[in-house]
């Protein structure tokens, strides 16, 4: 009723005051206003599903990704001729959550529509975060005429250059810093290996080539030779440390590449006023 | 007065009994204090790498984890602690504090029983890109 006062009143419409504010940025009150009208137009009109998909967009723009799943849920069911625009932003809310099985099969459902392509965007970069490395080759596979979607395809394909801990161990056991030293940590690597080998080397000194074998000279041969197998053992867990360092950097520096890469595909989808 | 130190002295012996400190973990912390207070001050201030310090650190380290991954933990940190660690702040540690880089004990590998892997994949650096590519 007050709705259709307004209507009739005043040229401008409450729509027309929440388009405002999306248009100037105040996505908090263009939500509420947009969730408003939505809700209070209570029919499947174009108009009230235009008022959901931007209450959605705003939430979604706000970081509410909770709120603007349950907005993209409702719409759903609701509005049948903008499934299609309901499931995408349903997507939307739940890849930043990591929920990428729920992303795979919500795009499986928008193939064929006019969402297809954002669609397989979102599935390619889910399954690639996922671990399913099979299924993402295959959905980037469609998008390979793209330049991210190439250079996309082509970082997955490669396997991620990892360190064995065991092998890295092992190479500091026989020679101190050497694990340190093929995960590029140089001065670790310089550091391990001059102080366990003066440490070893001045108790070897002392207990076996020293001229003078009295008492004092073997207390300081087991101590520097403790040292130095002290050494020993914390270069060894060293090594295995820069080794899982060195895996999780790369590990990292892979999924901002994806991330980046996933920026550069348009995924925006205007939400046009009916 | 007598009831209060009674009271104390029954409190702090069920303490002691309830927890029962390692004598190894005990004799490291105390000749880590005597470093602290006697030695350490004659050497100048600022000559560690990191945060916290390498005394400090191993005495968090035999605290936390008991003598045997003590031990380790504090002679990887005197073999880590280099002018090169710097080059290696970005990729590796977790910032710089305090004109040093942060290296605190909890953000080292070690077996699952005592703590998970330290996931070094910064959870809230890998939040902000899903929200930049979402929004």
């Amino acid at each position: 009723m007050i709705y259709l006062l307004i209507t009739t009143l005043f040229s401008q419409t409450p729509i027309d005051f929440a388009d405002h504010l999306y248009a100037t940025g105040d996505f908090q009150r263009a939500a509420l206003e947009y969730e408003r009208i939505g809700f209070m137009l209570e029919t499947d009109t174009p108009l009230a599903s235009y008022a959901l998909l931007r209450a959605g967009e705003s939430l979604l723009r706000q970081g509410e990704r909770e709120r603007a799943s349950q907005i993209y849920s409702a719409g759903l069911g609701k509005f049948k001729d903008d499934e299609h625009r309901y499931t995408y932003g349903l997507i939307r809310s739940s890849f930043p959550e990591g929920k990428y099985i729920q992303v795979d099969t919500l795009a499986a459902n928008l193939e064929g529509t006019e969402l297809n392509r954002q669609g397989t965007v979102y599935r390619s970069f889910a399954l690639a975060f996922a671990g399913d490395t099979a299924g993402a080759v295959q959905h980037f596979a469609s998008l390979q005429e793209t330049l991210p979607g190439n250079a996309a395809l082509r970082l997955i394909r490669t396997p991620p250059r990892h360190r064995s801990p065991f092998f890295i161990a092992t190479l500091s056991t026989v020679l101190p810093g050497a694990g340190q030293a093929y995960c590029g940590r140089w001065g670790d690597a310089w550091q391990s290996f001059s102080v366990t080998a003066l440490m070893t080397g001045a108790g070897v000194y002392y207990l076996a080539f020293s001229q003078d074998s009295t008492s004092a000279n073997t207390v300081k041969g087991i101590v520097f030779t403790s040292l130095g197998g002290l050494f020993w053992l914390g270069n060894i867990y060293g090594a295995v440390n820069a080794a899982l360092d060195y895996n999780e950097y790369e590990e990292r520096k892979r999924t901002e590449q994806l991330y980046n890469l996933m920026k550069q595909f348009d995924l925006d989808v205007e939400i046009k006023r009916p | 007065m007598k009831r209060i130190l009674l009271v104390l002295l029954v409190i702090s012996t069920i303490s002691l009994v309830a927890r029962p400190a390692n004598p190894l973990s005990v004799g490291a912390d105390l000749t880590l204090g005597f470093y602290q207070r006697l030695i350490s001050p004659l050497q100048g201030g600022h000559i560690c790498n990191f945060s916290p310090t390498c005394s400090n650190f191993s005495r968090q380290s035999f605290s936390l984890y008991g003598p045997f991954w003590g031990t380790l933990m504090t002679f990887d940190r005197l073999e880590r602690c280099n002018p090169g660690a710097w080059r290696l702040v970005d990729l590796y540690y977790s910032g710089v504090e305090n004109e040093r880089i942060a290296d605190p004990p909890r953000n080292h590998h070690l077996p699952s029983r005592l703590r998970s892997s330290k996931g070094k994949t910064d959870t809230a650096s890998v939040n902000t890109l899903v929200e930049d590519v979402s929004e």
